[in-house]
């Protein structure tokens, strides 16, 4: 799994995950940037194969640009339930 | 620190007036070794991010119990996608597939022998809030399992939205 909910992640324990630390959206990595997107894969690739153990989450060492923090919809949408 | 998603969206939730989410938690997880390396792996993809072909019906945006599950052809052009989820921003994945279903990486990943090959079938489903554990457990999830094993995929990446 590659994952932007450490806490959902870390609860619901996939047999092998890696953490991507950006906003939802961007869990597979910027938009326009193939050397952001094909690390997070490759790292996420390299895990499954050298795995031993299951329930484990590497956090991967990608930055985002700016402090974020929790956004209950897409913007100019009503979110959930309208 | 990391955004604590659990806390804030039972907040959410709870201020607009719905029941409480019950998150799912497990003590362990499933666990099938690997027995031959990647590059001899057929691998696929699911995403839960809304994502369809702009030649497939699209999700509806506010979905609650949506478990219809699409199947994606690996070979589908990366600019033919739309997204409809209105549970996080997606106004760079738009723009770009690749942010949250690298659907382009992983078929140059697949050219360069980094993985034994990309299945026909990538997915894209799950999407929204489900209340139905039960209908996931008990059907949607060994439906998938079912489709996958067809194709004999041997990895699957999930990226959850």
């Amino acid at each position: 799994m590659i994952a932007s909910a450490r806490d959902i992640t870390e609860s619901v324990k996939p047999p092998r995950a890696v953490f991507v630390d950006y906003p939802l959206g961007h869990q597979t990595g910027l938009p326009g940037n193939v050397e952001s997107q094909r690390a997070i894969l490759r790292s996420a690739l390299d895990v499954f194969q050298n795995a031993r153990e299951p329930g484990v989450i590497v956090d991967l060492p990608f930055r985002w640009h700016e402090d974020f923090d929790f956004r209950a919809a897409a913007p100019g949408s009503s979110g959930p339930g309208g | 620190m990391t955004v604590r998603y659990i806390d804030r969206l039972n907040q959410h939730y709870r201020s607009e007036g719905f029941p409480p989410y019950s998150w799912s938690k497990y003590d362990d997880a499933p666990w099938t070794p690997l027995t031959k390396p990647l590059s001899e792996c057929r691998v696929s993809m699911l995403t839960s991010g809304g994502v369809s072909c702009s030649w497939q019906a699209p999700f509806d945006a506010d979905a609650r119990n949506d478990l219809r599950l699409l199947e994606i052809p690996s070979d589908a052009p990366a600019d033919g996608f739309v997204i409809n989820d209105s549970y996080y921003d997606h106004a760079d994945a738009d723009q770009d597939i690749n942010c949250v279903f690298p659907i382009e990486r992983l078929r140059e990943l697949e050219a360069e022998g980094v993985i034994g090959e990309l299945a026909p079938r990538l997915y894209s489903g799950f999407m929204g809030r489900i209340y139905t554990r039960s209908a996931v457990v008990q059907e949607a999830a060994p439906a998938f399992a079912a489709r996958l094993k067809e194709d004999r995929v041997n990895a699957l990446i999930l990226v959850p939205a």
